[in-house]
């Protein structure tokens, strides 16, 4: 079994290595291994979930490779398999497999096509690194190599200036969460004394209640572990107020847009508290404080979608509200629930940026909607995956988004978290408005492509969109009863009771939540917004002005923009400017430094004038401290 | 019989006269080595006074040592004059600073 995830773990990393080998060899080799390497990690993963369900496995961790060992603390490198990490795993592979069988087509023109298949197979390891690792250590190894990917990815096209400046802010924003990560993992070293989850696990009830004390204030440790690890989740989940790299983040190609935002990047935030859900469950007021994130996230900046143009800025707003859900569940304690949205929600959103890559390619890489339209009748095959990613997305029963997303709203309002309760279910109207944005701009009204008679696109491009949208659509009632029950995840996250009870007195089946859910308020939001948009967005029967200072705020993206474009930097350069006079050249160079050697100059200015060079001298120095040696003598002794 | 601190002022004289003459001569090297010949001298004097007085031969068959000792260094001094005198062609003490810091 260990040796089915080392191959599951290392396949893509094997791939990269013989891509980075091969990379100036033929499109069609790359292409092979590249595809090969994720499709065998693919396999073992499934054939790892399927031998972990059929035989009942306990959750297994072991150490494969040893890093450092002495008798304080050992680092290594080490897989951690439950049944968690496996879905997570299959997630993540098999999204990214239709990800790089559909890159084939969308990049072939590409001049450095090899080179994008030796990214997207790193960042595929990377994300596994994170998902099968069973210490704090590797975790952190992980999370940078994914960031370096991101990065790398983000800028594939080099000579695009947006595109630089994209993954330069995506880099910085998340150094700034690996700030928080790093530091809560070296709390998490200094008072448990290893990096091992289980130990960690182990030892947590001793340490619940001690105190650390930070400049005379004291802060419970627990807490302070927790939060600081969830800022590094909030940079990679992109959550407020770290989220503004994202947006940018579609200067990628599509592809990694997907890549990004359904299986490989957005997640590991989410499923790293999920993992160390036993430490989260116990820090309450932090719960708390990740609950409010996750709704404000949720609402907020899927206003800002409402305000944009881009359809992959649109979407893009959209992941992040999407994941401010998520994280409104790991808030509430129902870490099963918020991994179950980050499943369906990596098929649909993964589904619906392949559409808008597959609409971006038919329309010459334009990528504003109000240029784009009717495109319907011409992409037939685009148009229908499009229309059940977006039924999935904004909640529309029976699909799977509609489960995972319900449920993580009628969850937080059976256990009374009134004001995020609300800002979830206005969530659920803005989703659906910007959804239709998309859908009815693009698919209907006039047509604006030039030639007519051109066939939709690749098989290539076509085949996965196909593959990915019965998840996006039967997942969600596939797992359904197994997630909430708790015998999908067992052991593997805590507080099943929170879900169980909820499942017991509200959900009962899927079948009665399905019937249920009609009679509920969501479903009103649901229709009131769809039957909105289809006269506001389909017949254009009425026109809405938004008032210009909700609309400045909105196309400002809160001032987050004007944060990191112009405050930051201006107030960045003050304090360099500032360090670079009176620090550096006043105080280093001309205080330390050429003091120094000024005050060597004037001591052997003075001294040089001993030595005069004539003989009379030197004796009478000579003697007179003899004389003078032997007075003393004399008189002492 | 001459008290003993007769002879050891002699030589008490004949030091200060070597020293003077290494210090206040501002001139001639020559005159630098002679008084430096001077003080071997009244340490010499000294030696055998001392070694007479306490009846020890020791002081005065260390003269001898000494003397050997002044004459070779004195050649070499001298030597080292001419060499001197060739390249510089003055054997002016004060001309002779080149080792000034």
């Amino acid at each position: 079994m260990i040796y089915l995830a080392l191959i599951l773990l290392l396949a893509p990393l094997v791939g990269t290595l013989l891509l980075l080998y091969t990379q100036n060899n033929s499109k069609r080799l790359s292409i092979f291994i590249s595809n090969s390497s994720i499709l065998i990690s693919f396999f073992a993963s499934i054939y790892l979930l399927f031998l972990y369900f059929s035989y009942n496995y306990l959750p297994v961790s072991q150490d494969v490779l040893v890093f450092a060992d002495t008798k304080l603390y050992s680092l290594s490198f080490g897989l951690y398999i439950d049944s968690l990490s496996l879905v997570m795993s299959t997630v993540v592979t098999s999204v990214s497999f239709l990800v790089h069988y559909y890159s084939i087509s969308y990049m072939k023109d590409e001049s450095s096509f090899n080179r994008f298949f030796i990214y997207t197979n790193f960042f595929t390891f990377s994300m596994l690194l994170i998902v099968l690792s069973n210490n704090f250590f590797q975790l952190f190894i992980g999370w940078e190599l994914v960031g370096l990917s991101s990065y790398l990815l983000i800028g594939f096209w080099t000579s695009k200036e947006s595109a630089i400046k994209a993954n330069y802010k995506a880099f910085l924003v998340n150094r700034v969460g690996d700030i928080g990560l790093l530091l809560g993992l070296c709390l998490v070293f200094v008072t448990y004394g290893t990096t091992n989850y289980t130990e960690v696990f182990n030892l947590k009830d001793t340490i619940n209640n001690s105190e650390l004390d930070i400049f005379g204030t004291s802060f419970n440790l627990l807490s302070s572990i927790c939060l600081l690890l969830f800022v590094g989740a909030m940079a990679k989940s992109a959550q407020v107020p770290l989220h503004f790299w994202l947006p940018d983040s579609m200067e990628g190609p599509t592809p990694i847009s997907a890549l990004i935002h359904a299986a490989t990047m957005v997640t590991a935030g989410i499923y790293m508290v999920a993992r160390l859900s036993p430490l989260y469950v116990l820090a309450e007021d932090v719960s708390i404080f990740i609950l409010y994130v996750g709704s404000v996230t949720a609402f907020f900046l899927g206003l800002v979608a409402l305000v944009q143009n881009d359809i992959k800025r649109i979407i893009a707003y959209s992941t992040i509200s999407q994941l401010g859900y998520m994280t409104a569940a790991l808030g509430a304690s129902l870490y099963s629930l918020a991994i179950f949205h980050l499943i369906t929600h990596a098929f649909f959103k993964a589904l619906l940026f392949l559409c808008a890559g597959s609409i971006i390619i038919k329309c010459h890489h334009e990528q504003d909607i109000r240029k784009i339209g009717g495109l319907r009748k011409f992409m037939p095959i685009t148009y229908l995956a499009f229309l059940y990613a977006s039924l999935s997305l904004i909640g529309f029963p029976l699909t799977s988004g509609f489960y995972s997303k319900e449920v993580i709203i009628d969850a937080i309002g059976y256990y009374n978290h009134t004001i995020p309760y609300t800002m979830l279910l206005a969530g659920i109207f803005i989703t659906t408005l910007y959804t239709s944005k998309i859908f009815f701009k693009v698919f209907f009204g006039e047509c604006t492509l030039h030639d007519r008679n051109e066939k939709e696109n690749d098989k290539e491009m076509l085949v996965p969109l196909f593959i990915l949208t019965a998840p996006s659509v039967f997942l969600g009632l596939f797992i359904f009863d197994s997630l909430l029950s708790g015998t999908l995840f067992g052991a593997s996250l805590m507080s099943n009771t929170v879900v169980l009870d909820f499942y017991n007195n509200y959900v009962i089946n899927s079948l009665y939540f399905f019937l249920h859910s009609f009679m509920t308020i969501n479903f009103f939001i649901l229709l009131i917004a769809l039957i909105f948009s289809y006269y506001y967005y389909y017949k254009k029967s009425f026109n809405i002005s938004i008032p210009n200072i909700l609309s400045t705020i909105l196309k400002n993206e809160y001032g987050f923009n004007n944060l990191s474009t112009k405050f930051i930097p201006k107030f960045q350069n003050l304090l360099t400017k500032y360090l670079w006079k009176n620090i550096d050249i006043l105080t280093i160079d001309n205080g330390i430094i050429n003091n120094t050697s000024l005050m060597f100059d004037k001591i052997s200015n003075t001294v040089r004038k001993f030595q005069t060079g004539y003989i009379y001298h030197y004796s009478l120095t000579i003697i007179s401290a003899l004389i003078l040696a032997l007075l003393i003598i004399r008189i002492r002794y | 019989m001459i008290p003993i601190s007769y002879y050891l002022i002699l030589s008490t004289i004949i030091f200060a006269i070597s020293i003077a003459g290494i210090f206040l001569n501002r001139k001639n090297i020559l005159v630098l080595l002679m008084s430096l010949e001077l003080m071997f001298l009244s340490v010499n004097f000294n030696l055998i006074t001392l070694g007479n007085y306490l009846g020890d031969l020791t002081g005065q068959v260390f003269v001898f040592f000494v003397l050997t000792v002044v004459a070779a260094e004195s050649a070499i001094g001298l030597a080292l004059l001419i060499v001197l005198f060739r390249n510089k062609k003055t054997i002016d003490v004060d001309d002779l600073s080149e080792l000034k810091g």
